[in-house]
């Protein structure tokens, strides 16, 4: 990989980052709810457009440099596992059991079937 | 880090270059300096109700350390993910930064939680390091891009045990990183 692309990876990842942050803002300022759902709505539509974009890729839609870019660099830095874990965590603490395991699990679910459906509509268009 | 409570000069010197980056942006820091008297804060206290305050997530300060942090978390991942590899078709180098980015963000947002609300130099904390820097690091996309490879490699066992290891061990060892904040935490005050 050549400098400029790790460069502008990363930077792409910085905005990635940008978009979860007011994504998760606008979605926490509208729905006031135990569940976490503007991570879940960011991971999900995240390995979705991850999955888009390197089915994208296997037909040639798109220059590898151009798939790291959006892929590793943005998509990485818009989705997150760290905060999804922690938030998990949190709703054990609160004794809401069953949200937890929803949380944990169905992004997990929901996420791969996304990630899947990505990868067969990318490489259909 | 000591555990005998705060150490002014090793806590104060980047919390200030934060706060003050914070004021540049025209947000209220509710960490109050030395230097304000009861007056000046209390006339401040007056004035906030009347102004229209926008949204942390709209704010041009706070998009800054969001985009610093997660521009250096991304170039972290990224570099290790070049230089690790994949081990018996598992993303180990991915593995391992979710699991290392879990257990930090635990321990940080543990630590500011206990020392006191999310404000000024704290609140500037946890969107530098963890909304940036831990968020950018870790990826959720990649792990289900992943699961999704090793299913359509006909490897389901594989695919459901890296997957289920993968988001169970990231609570487990979120987990753990609150606990060491909260231990050290209740050592170190009293």
């Amino acid at each position: 990989m050549s400098v400029a692309v790790f460069i502008l990876l990363s930077l792409a990842g910085g905005v990635g980052a940008v978009a979860r942050f007011v994504l998760d803002g606008l979605v926490r300022s509208r729905v006031s709810s135990a569940m976490p759902w503007g991570t879940i709505l960011i991971n999900i539509s995240g390995s979705l457009l991850l999955g888009l974009v390197t089915g994208m890729l296997g037909a040639q839609l798109l220059t590898p440099e151009l798939q790291l870019v959006l892929g590793a660099g943005f998509l990485g830095g818009y989705t997150t596992s760290s905060t999804a874990s922690v938030e998990t965590v949190r709703l054990l603490q609160q004794r809401r059991m069953v949200l937890a395991l929803g949380n944990l699990l169905g992004t997990l679910v929901v996420g791969s079937a996304a990630a899947t459906l990505g990868l067969v509509l990318g490489a259909a268009l | 880090m000591t555990d005998n409570g705060p150490c002014p000069l090793q806590r104060d010197a980047p919390g200030q270059v934060l706060s003050l980056w914070w004021a540049s942006t025209g947000q209220e820091t509710a960490m109050t300096t030395s230097g304000r008297t009861g007056d000046e804060q209390a006339a401040r206290a007056e004035r906030l109700p009347q102004r229209p305050v926008r949204p942390l997530h709209l704010q041009a300060g706070a998009l800054a350390l969001v985009l610093l942090g997660g521009t250096l978390g991304t170039a972290a991942r990224e570099g290790l993910t070049l230089v690790v590899p994949e081990v018996g078709g598992f993303p180990i180098a991915l593995s391992c930064i979710n699991l290392v980015g879990a257990l930090l963000l635990g321990v940080l947002l543990e630590s500011l939680a206990r020392r006191g609300p999310d404000t000024g130099p704290r609140r500037s904390l946890r969107l530098l390091l963890g909304t940036g820097l831990m968020g950018g690091f870790t990826s959720y996309s990649a792990l289900s891009l992943a699961t999704q490879q090793l299913l359509a490699d006909g490897t389901v066992g594989r695919a459901l045990a890296f997957a289920l290891l993968s988001v169970v061990l990231g609570v487990l060892f979120a987990f753990a990183g609150v606990l060491l904040a909260s231990r050290r935490r209740a050592g170190g005050a009293r």
